[in-house]
């Protein structure tokens, strides 16, 4: 693979050519916040939008953007910073994140992001939005008041036959999760598994296994996102 | 109550063909139920989610029952000071029934719906996707009693009158007028059938994509891009298949001057796509026809098959698809994905649709007015565009004007008109506000009318609507707010959930509830929002609010004088800074 030079806030990097830039950054150990977004992912999402930086003075979803050739992007800036936040801060308003109650605090990515961002609290007010849960299904219970929207469900996770067992439905604000009964009845445990895991949030969960690791042991407990830093 | 149907005719159709079906069972069920969904995923091997993820982000699909027949009026701002509101209770009088529900005969159906393309001739309804323009009570009476009698809404309006006119061709006998108050000599020549194709076939395709680029020719939906440039990049990709396709979802509130074009010059816009095809090497073209334009398919239709039988359109296969409702779709990827049968969410760019477009393939959408243009520049040369105009803006441009002008309607200026030339010629009395561009653009008042209409000073999708020294600006900004509520696909963070936030805000403050620090949020929160959003909706919408408050600072700071004095603003950097520095040790 070809390499080629970008410019990160003023700092020649050589990184490869046509790479995903938040990889390509995270090579040179600066790590852009991402949701939707994770390593290893081929194609990406660019729903969450919490990557966002400027690319050639635009502003734009880093996880949605290949290197290229003499690239310039800023980073770590305050406005950059403060948009970030903002997006991390619209995302609790929306949805009903009680987190000292909720079976994924500690593996959830959104939280993460959030204390790494030392967000204290919300600028905008909450919206105390009103969701359904689904506990109908066999394996799996669907908190919707903690779902980001962030697709991965819908577009990454399939069944043992290779089958969609999550969508969307309704549009904008009255966007919502939902799963196909026959398919997720059909779930192994393992599969199961995979989609709670899957889910950044604790909008997936396996039932009876929200807490089958402690609190304490968690993976943003064992090892925050500052620690990479 | 919901009809049954008989499915197993759609077996073995396609993917791409979904919207089309599920127009075909809305409108004889008049609603797609989850047993009618479940059984079609049958006959197309999709999965049932599939199909409800579809059904559920259309404005015109149901899952419930809407009715025989389907009344849905026009929510947009100019219907609204057109009395649209003594035109509902009318209706909802008559109907024994409120907005979203059945009358109490159980079968007709009273819905809302964003503009419907009508703002010259407010306030308008669609019946059963038949046009019913200029409603008064006494209409909406007439209507709804021939309506429970079994007459058709074709009927109907037949017996209300056509419009001025000037539908010349005999297959758009609608109800509408064209209203074409200002006519230029760049759109308004005689049309010579086969003109333009013949004369593009004279050439070789990159002589014809020169002569566009020569003329200057940049988008007319909105964004600009230079149509000659775009063609380029299709023509030199080398590919198995290339697609052709005409924006005609006309959504932005305000504008209907595609409306006009296809009707009037329905003809030459086919020969503009012809071309487009002939330039870049494509076989294949849709015209995406949003729903609400439904009464102009026929005559479409109608017209390429008229132009196929003159042998005009040799290896160009051509087709109508339309839309289901939803702004969204006016987005050109979220176009194709519409016109693949999937709910209208815009794609990640890049990939562009001129690399990766319909099915993966180059693809060309361009809108309704560029391919008419395009189609002038062939049949007139470059100098008719390119003679008039500013540096950046070349050409005519086609407005559409609506609101407190004595001649709403069509309107045809070269780019650089200034707007107090605009406002006198259309007859503005007493022009408080300027809405150009619809609401994703840019409000204006009395202090900018000596600015041009161009891509370099204001631009704007044809949209323009002005509004009187009577009018609440508030009022005016609070339905452009919840259009972009209402349309935002939903797909990203900061459009979903922060076009709600500034919505609400701004009701704050028009209930003279917010306090001096909400006019700063409402600026921030507008710029991360437009800052961050993933197509051109979200980035877009907070213009109606940042651009409102640049213009009517005063009206802002008046809504919050008589906010509590003794309230004070909790500083939050201030309360949590001791953790901050906490945390950072
Ligand atoms: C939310 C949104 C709605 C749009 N609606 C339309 C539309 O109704 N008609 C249109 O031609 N372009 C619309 N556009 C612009 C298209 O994305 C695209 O730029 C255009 O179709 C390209 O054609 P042009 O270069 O001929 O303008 C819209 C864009 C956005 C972001
Ligand atoms: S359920 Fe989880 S994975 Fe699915 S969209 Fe919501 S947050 Fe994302
Ligand atoms: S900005 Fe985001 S949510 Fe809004 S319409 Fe575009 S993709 Fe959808
Ligand atoms: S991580 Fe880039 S948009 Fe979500």
């Amino acid at each position: 693979m070809s390499k080629i030079d970008i410019t990160v806030d003023g700092v020649k990097f050589s990184v490869p050519e046509n790479i995903n830039l938040v990889e390509a950054l995270s090579h040179q150990g600066i790590q852009v916040p991402t949701l939707c977004w994770y390593q290893g992912m081929d194609e990406c999402l660019g729903t969450c939008r919490v990557c966002t930086v400027k690319v050639g003075g635009r502003h734009s979803a880093a996880c949605t953007m290949k290197t290229q050739k003499d690239m310039t992007i800023e980073f770590d800036t305050d406005e950059l910073k403060d948009l970030r936040r903002g997006v991390i801060e619209l995302l609790f308003v929306e949805g009903n994140h009680y987190c000292p109650s909720c079976e994924k605090s500690g593996d959830c990515l959104l939280q993460a992001q959030a204390q790494d961002m030392e967000m204290t609290h919300s600028r905008f007010p909450y919206e105390f939005n009103n969701y359904d849960l689904d506990f109908s299904g066999k394996n799996i219970l669907l908190e919707r008041n903690r779902c980001v929207h962030c697709k991965r469900c819908t577009e990454l996770f399939s069944d043992d036959e290779g089958h969609k067992v999550f969508s969307f439905i309704g549009k904008g604000a009255e966007t919502r999760v939902v799963f196909d009964h026959e398919r997720e009845k059909k779930l192994s445990p393992h599969k199961a598994k995979e989609a709670m895991d899957l889910c950044p949030v604790g909008a997936i969960l396996v039932k009876g296994q929200g807490f089958s690791k402690p609190y304490g042991e968690r993976k943003y407990e064992k090892e925050p996102l500052w620690e990479k830093k | 109550m919901q009809q049954a149907m008989d499915l197993t005719r759609y077996k073995g159709r396609q993917r791409s063909e979904l919207i089309e079906i599920l127009w075909d069972i809305q409108k004889s069920c008049g609603g797609i139920s989850k047993q009618l969904q479940s059984s079609l995923a049958e006959q197309l091997n999709l999965s049932t989610s599939t199909i409800e993820e579809v059904v559920t982000f259309y404005h015109f699909f149901s899952e419930e029952y809407r009715g025989k027949n389907q009344i849905y009026l026009d929510t947009s701002i100019i219907a609204q000071h057109r009395g649209m509101k003594e035109i509902r209770e009318t209706f909802e009088k008559e109907l024994g029934s409120k907005i979203g529900g059945l009358s109490s005969c159980g079968t007709i159906g009273l819905f809302e719906t964003a503009c419907i393309g009508m703002s010259d001739q407010s306030p308008a309804a669609l019946i059963d996707f038949v046009p019913f323009p200029k409603l008064t009570p006494k209409k909406v009476e007439i209507i709804v009693k021939e309506l429970k009698a079994g007459v058709s809404a074709k009927e109907i309006a037949k017996k209300f009158g056509l419009g001025d006119g000037a539908n010349a061709s005999k297959f758009v006998r609608t109800p509408v007028c064209n209203n074409i108050q200002k006519k230029g000599d760049v759109f308004f020549t005689k049309w010579k059938k086969g003109e333009a194709v013949s004369s593009a076939l004279s050439k070789k395709p990159n002589e014809v994509i020169d002569m566009i680029t020569a003329s200057g020719l940049r988008g007319r939906g909105g964004a600009g891009f230079p149509t000659g440039m775009k063609w380029k990049i299709a023509s030199e990709l080398s590919a198995d298949q290339k697609y052709i396709v005409c924006n005609a979802d006309e959504g932005e509130p305000g504008t209907f001057k595609d409306r006009l074009l296809l009707t009037e010059f329905a003809g030459l816009l086919i020969e503009g796509m012809k071309v487009a095809s002939y330039a870049v090497g494509a076989d294949k073209g849709f015209i995406y026809l949003r729903a609400e334009y439904f009464y102009l398919r026929d005559h479409l239709e109608k017209q390429i098959k008229d132009l196929e039988s003159k042998g005009l359109l040799k290896d160009f296969k051509l087709k109508v698809k339309m839309g289901a409702g939803a702004y969204v779709c006016g987005e050109e990827s979220a176009l194709l994905e519409s016109l693949e049968g999937k709910r209208g969410e815009p794609r990640m760019k890049p990939p562009f649709p001129v690399e990766v477009g319909l099915f993966g393939k180059p693809t060309i959408v361009n809108n309704v007015e560029t391919f008419v243009l395009a189609a002038q520049v062939m049949r007139y040369g470059p100098q008719h565009l390119n003679k008039m105009g500013t540096e950046k803006s070349k050409g005519p441009r086609l407005l559409s004007i609506s609101g407190d002008v004595e001649k709403p309607g069509i309107y045809e200026f070269p780019w650089g008109v200034t707007v107090a030339e605009v406002l006198k010629i259309c007859g503005a009395k007493n022009p408080k506000i300027v809405q150009v561009g619809g609401p994703s653009g840019t409000c204006i008042s009395k202090n900018d009318f000596v600015r041009q209409l161009a891509f370099e000073d204001l631009p704007t999708g044809g949209s323009f609507m002005v509004f009187d020294e009577s009018r609440d600006l508030f009022e005016i900004l609070e339905n452009f707010m919840q259009f972009f509520v209402d349309e935002s696909c939903g797909n990203c963070t900061p459009c979903r959930a922060g076009n709600v936030i500034l919505r609400d805000l701004l009701k704050k403050i028009n209930l003279g509830k917010a306090r001096p620090s909400d006019l700063q949020k409402m600026i921030d929160w507008g710029t991360l929002v437009s800052k961050t959003s993933r197509c051109g909706l979200g980035m877009s919408s907070p213009n109606v609010l940042l651009t409102s408050f640049k213009s009517f600072e005063d009206e802002f700071k008046n809504k919050i004088k008589n906010s509590d004095e003794l309230f004070f603003d909790f500083d939050e950097e201030k309360a949590t800074k001791e953790y901050r520095e906490f945390h950072r040790e």
